[in-house]
């Protein structure tokens, strides 16, 4: 039963879609506001001065890039591959955040921290998120896909 | 698998294009290369010359700032008033070594004996962090005092978040 729902394809394209989604989401006002994401990196401690402003500018991107191209359906393995090495380093930091004590607005959604969430919580979203990339990675085929519609032309 | 990295590989390239030219068109651009000192990581602790064993721990600004970033600490500002009214880190409140009598009653409300505080005053010169921070612990009954000897300049230095009569500065709110 549960091997059928994880090979579903519409439960397939909805995890695309949520990822997708909450990427783009992630990435709008990081690159409205490069230098307040730039300062949440700083407050991290993990990534070294000269690399932060270029992790504010760069990152931000990736995530949008990464973003469409899992909604479309384009290259999505890579794109996922790529969002769960993302996720894999937000909850490594979140991680060293809470080791820490620290309470640091995560930087995730937003550049301000008119909505913070307890750290713990970030981190089993992060996990969460993690097991869906781990779900559509494994998939054989992707549903609504252009890289399906290539390959059928292409075939 | 080698399919996966390449095209991972393309995108990294392509977001990285997209960033450089965003960046270079954004009327929020920012530096590739920002001002962002490594010195929080210092083990240093600047001590004052009359500092003595037994008197309540020194820490270093990476501490302090872990501190301040808990917000689960009170941040004590124990220069003059008008330093205070100034500039100061965001949250601390003003409590003058030197006028303390006079400011006592404002701020215990505020702090209660189990308070986790840190104190700070001008500098690794000024003495007046260290007096206040005895004072407190000897006199007053309080556990968790600890002093911030790099104190406000250290703190303006680094570009720390600051607030006062001018506003905010280096504000992460």
């Amino acid at each position: 039963m549960a091997m059928t729902i994880l090979t579903n394809r519409y439960f397939l394209f909805a995890l695309r879609l949520i990822l997708g989604v909450t990427f783009i989401w992630a990435s709008l006002e990081k690159i409205a506001y490069p230098d307040q994401f730039a300062r949440i990196i700083y407050y991290y401690r993990i990534v070294p001065g000269e690399f932060i402003n270029l992790t504010a500018i760069f990152l931000p991107w990736l995530e949008l890039t990464t973003g469409v191209m899992l909604i479309v359906g384009f290259w999505e393995k890579s794109a996922t591959a790529l969002i769960a090495g993302m996720l894999a380093v937000f909850a490594t930091a979140l991680a060293i955040a809470l080791t820490r004590g620290i309470d640091i607005e995560c930087g995730c959604f937003s550049t301000t921290s008119k909505a913070r969430s307890p750290v713990i919580s970030l981190l089993i979203r992060d996990v969460l998120l993690l097991i869906a990339c781990f779900i559509v990675i494994r998939a054989k085929a992707s549903w609504l896909s252009l890289s399906g519609r290539f390959q059928k032309k292409t075939a | 698998m080698n399919n996966i990295f390449l095209r991972g590989l393309t995108t990294i390239i392509i977001a990285t294009i997209v960033g450089t030219i965003a960046n270079l068109a954004s009327p929020n651009r920012i530096e590739w290369f920002g001002f962002w000192p490594n010195v929080l990581d210092s083990d240093s602790v600047w001590l004052s010359p009359s500092y003595e064993e037994g008197d309540p721990p020194a820490i270093h600004l990476g501490a302090a700032f872990d501190r301040y970033l808990s917000r689960s600490y009170l941040f004590v500002d124990s220069r003059e008033p008008e330093e205070y009214e100034t500039w100061h880190i965001v949250g601390a409140i003003s409590l003058p070594f030197d006028d303390i009598d006079e400011y006592w009653p404002q701020v215990e409300p505020l702090m209660p004996v189990d308070t986790p505080i840190v104190i700070y005053c001008s500098g690794s010169e000024c003495e007046s962090s260290l007096y206040l921070a005895r004072y407190m612990v000897e006199d007053l009954g309080y556990q968790n005092v600890e002093i911030f000897f790099g104190g406000w300049r250290a703190w303006y230095n680094e570009r720390l978040p600051i607030e006062g009569k001018y506003g905010y500065d280096n504000s992460d709110e």
